[in-house]
This record gives structure tokens, sequence and C-alpha cells, in this order.
């Protein structure tokens, strides 16, 4: 065991955080504290605290101004961003639009939908179970962990928190770019069933780009904010959260600006993706019966990820219509795929995705002691719930029509910046009481699990347990902590293995050690524990978890700020391909303007010139060519050149005026 | 499981009385809830976040018993601050066995 795991030496004493804070990034801020006189009015000043929707497939970003909350706009000008990070063999990364774009074109580099991924182990069957589907590499860490390989470099491997994070800095950009500052703090969304792995690798990501994550908030808890916020009604709440790749289900009891969570429960893979596989196949189906050449489809990934774009366009378009062409042509040779698909097919295929909602609903209204005829309101979150199946099914199930007041897209991002503004104090009277929404327990003999706190208590939450020795002079104890439902141990998730060492030698049974266990309000769990008889902190290592090492963070870290430091040359350069570019207008400005004086033959190599400075101007805003003396060079050459043309023609506009002059009879 | 604070009267640490509704009940403590929960300490100095947080807890621990029907009843009856299920009268035995029962034994146990 010890020598296959990857070890984590962490010390936890009191309540102090599992991750050491870690050096920050961009610095800006620190330059104006630094500056001395100005401290007092930064801090009464409340830190403005961005709220990151990191999505399966898309990501959102807003932020609370003047009490209102608004999404931000990207760089497009699109309100969400495709949670897309692609690689290039010349080694730029492209994250968002640009990544989805030329995903046919590079599937292998191009990661979606790696949340499904994130805080899990190689071997979940989750996790083999998407390889089949997924047009890049999953590959196991030394760790066990699920990360994905790319063939770019010497085939470098990213772990799903890396790509996540590479999300996170778009999204930190495009606030950055709408806030014009620094967006230091974030609050960062993930689905409520998510556990603790998942929960903590999600932090993670967001502090290898240099985030402060002030808090990990339940996605259908953040939607129910956006919904609270604006209604201001109090009652029973019930969020149904169909996204990309996760379902979450929880109740909410709002009660003058207490939101509180009654209970919460969910599938942390199931979600849109696996519509799109069921149209996937389907589509392959169809192609295949028939087919004239012999060419395996599957094999051919381009053609794959033509017909997953096909089949989620598809999707989209049978929210809104009843039928609906799926047309791919040439997908091989000189073969078309061309045929109708109905909304009542597409129903009917994927029913038992829809059906699979319905058990965690009726868990989560049983779990908050509720009858479905209770709740005062529904309300539908994640792009999947536009399905007008599920809109039935869920109007159906509760008696009652959904409320479409939120927007499925946007409900979450706008709820996490709510959650930012209430915990940097510019919302007030405004507090969410959230639950964990899996058991902790222990490991007890014979593989039995004994829960410890049940699911749905409210977080943050403390509870202690005292530990003795079995045997005489036993001087360490291992605990096995699970997250999970099942009665036996080896059904739930492991969330780390702690061993208590030091203890003295004593009589069985004579040391006791108290153990706490503390659930802070992300949902993260921490352990720590005490010799009762000492008073001594007793000495606690975990290991067997999933996760990034303290070296490893560290290092990614470097890293990134390195791509930080790259990133500012960019800029740099950019700036100076835009003065190259003012100068291209100058110059051809003056040429029309002197035309009449200057010669053809200048004309000509300075038009030449020209167009080549504007292909250099071009490559280089595209990323082909990075060379700052190179564009520096052309500025000075481009700007001499043209200096000398307007010289000779003014010469001649002189010499022209002075011929006519003497011609001019007194 | 040791109860972490055996002399509390929970009734008296979310200022409600045994007669009050469960709706009272949790108004009470929404209320200390929106003045001791960690997210709203912002003004709060160092010093007393400490103080602050074991009241919090303390009132969490008064809620998880007043909040809950079948505990309510149980500390009315007998002042039980205990949460273990296994003590309650109405514990279904039944459906304890039936969990462990559906246990599939495989070759591996």
């Amino acid at each position: 065991m010890f020598s296959i795991t990857f070890r984590q030496s962490l010390r936890t004493t009191g309540s102090t955080c599992r991750i050491p804070r870690l050096p920050r990034l961009s610095l800006p801020i620190r330059r104006f504290y630094a500056s001395g006189s100005t401290i007092k009015a930064a801090v009464h000043k409340p830190v403005k605290v961005i709220g990151i929707d990191l999505g399966t497939t898309n990501s959102a970003v807003a932020v609370v101004e003047g009490e209102m909350p608004r999404i931000l706009e990207n760089s497009q000008g699109d309100r969400t961003t495709p949670s897309i990070v692609a690689f290039t063999t010349r080694g730029d990364v492209l994250v968002g639009a640009t990544a989805k774009r030329q995903a046919v074109v590079n599937s292998e580099n191009t990661f979606y939908a790696t949340k499904r991924l994130i805080g899990r182990k190689f071997e979940d069957d989750e996790v083999q179970n998407d390889i089949s589907h997924l047009s890049y590499k999953v590959v196991k860490h030394e760790n066990g962990d699920a990360w994905l390989q790319t063939t770019v470099g010497e085939n470098l491997s990213y772990s799903p928190s890396q790509i996540g994070g590479f999300v996170l800095k778009e999204m930190k950009h495009v606030a950055e770019t709408n806030l014009n500052s620094e967006a230091k703090n974030a609050v960062i969304t993930v689905p409520a069933y998510f556990n603790d792995s998942q929960r903590q690798a999600t932090k993670t990501a967001g502090e290898l780009v240099g985030l402060n994550v002030v808090r990990i908030v339940n996605e259908p808890t953040a939607a129910s904010l956006a919904y609270g916020m604006n209604q201001k009604k109090n009652g029973l709440l019930a969020v149904y959260d169909l996204g990309g790749g996760t379902f979450d289900i929880s109740v909410l009891d709002i009660d003058d600006g207490v939101f509180e969570v009654r209970s919460t429960n969910g599938d942390t893979h199931l979600g849109g993706e696996d519509f799109d596989n069921v149209l996937v196949k389907y589509i392959v189906g169809k192609f295949k019966d028939s087919q004239k050449g012999d060419e395996d489809i599957t094999k051919n990934r381009m053609a794959m990820q033509r017909i997953k774009e096909a089949a989620e366009k598809a999707k989209i378009a049978l929210s809104h219509v009843h039928k609906t062409r799926i047309q791919i042509p040439f997908i091989v040779k000189d073969e078309n795929i061309d045929f109708e698909l109905a909304e009542s097919e597409l129903d009917e295929m994927t029913m038992h995705l829809i059906k699979k909602t319905m058990e965690p609903l009726k868990k989560a209204i049983s779990d908050a002691d509720l009858k479905r005829s209770d709740i005062d309101e529904v309300i539908m979150v994640g792009g999947m719930t536009r399905m007008p199946r599920i809109r039935r099914m869920v109007g159906d199930f509760f008696n009652k029509k959904p409320n479409t007041e939120v927007n499925p897209d946007e409900a979450v991002a706008i709820g996490a910046a709510i959650q930012g503004a209430v915990l940097s104090g510019e919302v007030k009277d405004v507090l969410l009481l959230d639950v964990t929404p899996l058991t902790l327990g222990i490991e007890t003999y014979g593989g039995l699990f004994s829960p410890l706190i049940p699911r749905n208590t409210t977080v943050p939450c403390k509870i202690q347990t005292t530990y003795s020795t079995a045997v005489d002079g036993q001087n360490s104890i291992d605990v096995n902590v699970y997250q999970g439902e099942r009665p036996l141990v080896r059904d739930n998730k492991l969330i780390g293995k702690f061993k208590l060492t030091d203890i003295p030698p004593k009589p069985k049974g004579v040391p006791k050690i108290q153990v706490s266990f503390d659930i802070d309000a992300d949902g993260i769990i921490k352990v720590s524990a005490l010799d009762k008889d000492s008073g001594k902190r007793a000495s606690i290592t975990v290991f067997g978890k999933t996760g990034m090492s303290q070296a490893e963070v560290e290092q990614l870290v470097k890293q990134s700020k390195k791509t930080t430091k790259e990133d500012q040359m960019t800029l740099n350069y950019l700036k100076h391909v835009n003065n190259l570019e003012l100068i291209v207008f100058d110059s051809e400005q003056a040429i029309n303007d002197w035309s009449r004086f200057i010669l053809e033959e200048e004309k000509e190599s300075l038009g030449r010139k020209l167009s080549i400075v504007k292909r250099m101007i071009s490559d280089s805003r595209s990323g082909d060519l990075f060379d700052v003396k190179l564009i520096k060079a052309a500025q000075v050459e481009l700007k001499d050149e043209t200096m000398e043309i307007i010289q000779n023609a003014g010469q001649r506009s002189r010499d022209a005026r002075k011929k006519v002059q003497s011609h001019e009879p007194n | 499981m040791a109860v972490p604070f055996p002399d509390i009267d929970p009734y008296e640490e979310l200022g409600v009385s045994a007669k009050d509704s469960p709706p009272t009940v949790r108004k009470a403590y929404f209320k200390l809830c929106l003045k001791y929960h960690p997210d709203k300490l912002g003004k709060v100095t160092e010093k007393s976040k400490g103080e602050y947080k074991t009241r919090f807890e303390r009132i969490q621990f008064s809620y998880a018993i007043l909040g809950n029907i079948k505990r309510r009843k149980r500390y009315d009856d007998t002042g039980s601050l205990d949460d273990d299920d296994f003590l309650a009268e109405d514990f279904n035995w039944k459906d304890l066995f039936h969990r462990y029962n559906s246990i599939e034994v495989t070759e591996e146990m």
C-alpha cells in the first residue's frame, strides 16, 4: 500500500487549512499595498469577489456591483465560455471558443468535459466508462488519479485540475478586462453532490492560477440565491440542476434572507454529455446501416468529432423544434450522413437517462422530511433542462409548472457572485446554510462503514470521537475515512487514511485519543487529533488521497508564474505590433495625400514593403510570428522609407510650385 | 460519540421555550445564524472570533436537537442530548437488519 499510493504528508493542527497558503501570482495590488500610506483606505473598501461557474461544458463569471449581480462578457461578447482547453503543436494553449473551433482537426489535444474526471481515480467505473467516448487519452497518474495525455511536447500530461485551472484563468481574465482591475478573490461553484476529493481538486485548480478561492459553493444553492435575491419570496424551493456532466437536486427553505438547504442529492456523472453520447451512438448505427464502404467510422477521430458536434447541435435544436435534420457531408470519402430526427425519437432513446434523475429527486424530498406537494416553487438550472421532455417530467413529479424566471446558463455564476458579495460584506442580511451531501464515516471491524456525520448536516460542522488502543503498548492507530451511503466501506469513497502515531505505550484501552472531524463551509474535510492525557496534538499522516502533493502544487504554481511572464511578453510584443500597424496606416495615408508627387517606382517599393509588413502583423496576431527584433526593425525601416519618400515628394512639390511661379508673369 | 456540550440547555441557547412551535424555533435559529455564522463575522475582532465560533457550534448543536421532531421529543421526555438513533424507541431494527442483509456475499469476503 505504501509503495503504490502517493504520500502526502501533512500535519493537521486545529483548524488550519489542508493546503497551506500559496504564493500569489500577479501583483499590482501588492505593489499598491507596499506603497504605504494607502493601506488604510484599501482595507476599508470591501474586496471584490467574483463568482465563477466552472461548468462541464460552459463556464461563466459574474460580479455584484451596487448590490446588482451581472454576468461579465468575454472578449467575443459571449456570456458563457466553453470549458475547453486545447494544446497546439506550436506550444500554444487555447481556451474557450478558439479551442472549440479547432477541435475537429486537433481532437487528441482538445480537452472537454474534464470536470467529469476531476478528483477521480483512473480505475473508477465512471472514468473507465468515459474513456471509450473521449477523443483524448486518459492515463493513470502515479498516485492513481485520472490524468489527461496530450500528443504535444513529449506527450505532456495534465491533471484535470490543471485543465480546470486554464479555464479559471480565462474567466479571471474576462473579469479583469471587464472590471479594469485585478480579480484575485473568487467563489467557485461545484455540483452539490461532489465529494471531498472533487471539491479539493476544484479548489486546487483555482489556487494553481493564483486565485484566492474564498468559498466553494454548491451549484443548486448558488442558483437558489440568484432566484431568491430576485423574488424575495419565502418558502420551500426545489432546484433541479441538470448540466453538461452532473445532476443535482436540492431542497431549500428560504426565510427572510436565510437560505437553508434541507437536503441535497444527485449523480456526479449524469448530464448533457451522456445525452450526446447516446445520440452519437445512434447516428453511427444509422450510418453503418447504409454504409457502402467498409471503413470503421468509430476509428476515425475527425469523423467522430464531427458526429459529436452534429449530435450536440441536433439535441439543442430539438428543444425548440419538433424535427431537425442531421447532415454531415463527406463523413468518409464520398459518403454522407443525412437523415431527419424527431423530438420524440430523442426522448425515447434518452428516457433511461431522464428516469435516472427520479431516484435522487425522491430521496431529496424524503430526506427533507417533506412531501412533493409541500414544495412551493421549482426552478430548473443547467442547459439540459431546456429539453421539453425533462421539463414535463419534473412538472408532473411536483404537479407544478417549473418557474422559468432564472436563466439556466447564468443563474449559478450569478449566485456565486452574490455569495462572494455576502462574504465580502457588500451584501448583508443574506446567509447560506448549506449541507454536506454525503455521509462521513470511518471503517470499523470487518469493513463495515460506521457513520460519523450524516448527509444533509449543515456545514460548517464538527464531530469529536475518542479512540483507544486494542493491544497493550500499541503506539499507533489507523483510521480510514470514507464518504458515501453504502453499508460497506468498499462501496464508498475513500477520503483519506489517517495514522495516529506516537501514542505513549500503555495498557490497552488506556490511551484516549480525541479525533475531531471538521467539515468546513466548502464541504472539505479536516481531521485533527488530541491525546487527552498529555493534551498534546497527536500526529496524523494522510495518504492514499486523490489530488496533488504540496510539492506538485508548488511546482505547477511556479510553472504558471512562468506562463504569466510569458503572457506579459506576448502582451508587450502585441503592443509593438500595434505600433507597427499605426505606422502602416500613417504611410498609407501619406502616399494617398502626396500621390501626385510620388514616383511610380517609389510607390511600388513602398507598396511591396507595406504588404510584407501587413503579413507580419497578421501572423503576429495569429501567433505564427513572435520576433520583437523583427517588428522593431520593421517599424524603423518603414518609418524611414516613408519619411524619405515624403521628403522627396515635398521637394518635388516645392520645385513644381517654383516652376509655376517662375512662369507666371509679374 | 461524545456529546460536545453535555450541560447545554438547547431552549435557552436558542432563546425559545418548550411550548414554541417548530417554525418559531427555526426563526430563532435563523436569527442567531445571521449573527454568529462564520460568514457573518466580517466586523468581529480576531480576539472574539473564537468565542463566536464556540457560540455558533452551540447554536448548531441546539438546533440539531430542537429542529428534529424525534430528537426534540426525546429531549423533552428524557433530557437526553444523545443523537444515537439506537436509543430511540421507534428505531426500526428491521430496517437495520435489512440494510446488512442486502449485502451481497461474494468470495472476496
